[in-house]
């Protein structure tokens, strides 16, 4: 079992902490919950009883045997937050959506009305363009230079 | 649940999808069925190499090779990952106690909330309805609920709000209208504005804009327990008529 323990690479608390790591955490959550069980039973399990496979699935909820829908609901408006989780499939979008503090709307109007703005933004997106031309025959420039 | 294409059974030793089975009855289809693999649901359990009923009622069969018994049951048996309706009967340190209408209470740590920490607790009195999913059910020990799925997102459990009106019911009930097929709920949210939490406990939660909306609902419930999907269409279309404008 150490063997395996050392060739997992081990992260630590403080980064499984962090937000971005909630996926990896389930993850590791698991893989750690499976090798705990192991070596609880290792004195009793058998190698054959190990790799042994069964057919059987064991499913003790209703819920699932009988395809039942998600029991939170709200209708015409009572509960918009409930409403929303119906609509966005168990609100996976609404988890990973972050309200913008300044919608698209509102930017598009700030920018409309203050024209030196719109030319900074029209000038950053000529210069991109012109960085791309030049990008695209680097070989003479270069050819150029050595000649000079 | 009953419908009217229901099998008596013969009572011998194998069991036959869509009839009536006893504990001990074994089923055939689902022991010979070697390569395929086989999910079994509650009511029915594998004993050696046989498949073996376990509790009385009908033995159903959905896709992908499903089996169960469907049984008439009021007592809830906590389930991994079902979502229930708890009161909370006390507050002890850092857990409370929750009755969720099964045999033993189960307990919620106050950390199994979004947002809260050793300082900062959820605000939860005695007497307050949580829903909540069940995390840990065994047999030797008590149930375990959380208010977070795994990645710490409350979504929609939590503490129910105060005003709206607990009642209860069959667990067949349960799943008779939160099954697809059962057009109850959403056609009385297309009249009335309601909220509801249905809890797999037996529990339901509901809460309108007024009593009169609110105990329509109630009512158009508990009458469609013994009714097929048309009688609960005219439940629903009669009760409505009832209603003045909501």
């Amino acid at each position: 079992m150490s063997a395996k323990h050392l060739k997992r690479k081990k992260l630590s608390k403080h980064i499984l902490e962090m937000k971005f790591m909630q996926r990896t955490k389930e993850k590791v959550r698991l893989l750690d919950e499976e090798e705990e069980g192991r070596a609880t039973f290792s004195s009793e399990l058998t190698e054959q009883m190990a790799d042994q496979k069964s057919n059987y699935f064991i499913q003790p909820s209703f819920a699932v045997c009988d395809g039942l829908m998600p029991s939170r609901l709200s209708f015409l408006g009572m509960n918009p937050l409930i409403e929303k989780f119906m609509k966005g499939e168990a609100g996976s979008d609404v988890q990973t959506k972050e309200e913008a503090d300044v919608s698209l709307e509102e930017m598009a109007e700030t920018y409309a009305s203050n024209s030196t703005l719109v030319e900074t933004m029209a000038n950053k997106f000529h210069k991109k363009k012109r960085d791309k031309s030049n990008d695209k025959e680097p070989d003479r420039k270069k050819m150029r230079l050595s000649d000079t | 649940m009953v419908s009217e294409d229901v099998k008596v059974g013969h009572f011998g030793r194998e069991a036959i999808v869509g009839s009536v089975v006893l504990p001990g009855q074994v089923v055939e289809e689902a022991s010979s069925a070697e390569q395929k693999k086989v999910t079994l649901g509650p009511g029915v359990e594998r004993v050696k190499e046989n498949i073996v009923v376990c509790n009385s009622g009908i033995l159903k069969k959905s896709e992908p090779n499903i089996y169960y018994v469907d049984n008439l049951q009021k007592r809830y048996t906590p389930v991994r990952k079902e979502c229930v309706i708890g009161v909370v009967t006390m507050k002890a340190g850092d857990i409370f106690k929750i009755d969720i209408n099964s045999s033993e209470q189960a307990s919620l740590s106050y950390l199994a909330f979004e947002n809260v920490s050793k300082k900062n607790r959820p605000r939860i009195e005695v007497g307050d309805l949580v829903y909540a999913q069940i995390l840990s059910a065994s047999k030797d020990m008590e149930p375990e609920l959380v208010c977070v799925n795994s990645y710490g997102k409350q979504v929609t459990m939590g503490v129910l709000p105060a005003e709206g009106f607990l009642f209860q019911c069959s667990i067949n009930l349960i799943r008779k209208i939160l099954s697809p097929e059962c057009p109850l709920l959403s056609k009385l949210g297309k009249r009335i504005p309601y909220e509801t939490a249905i809890g797999m406990n037996g529990r339901i939660w509901i809460k309108a804009k007024n009593v009169d909306a609110t105990l329509l609902i109630g009512n158009a419930i508990l009458a469609s327990e013994y009714a097929s999907t048309e009688t609960i269409n005219e439940i629903c279309d009669n009760l409505l008529k009832k209603l003045p404008n909501v």
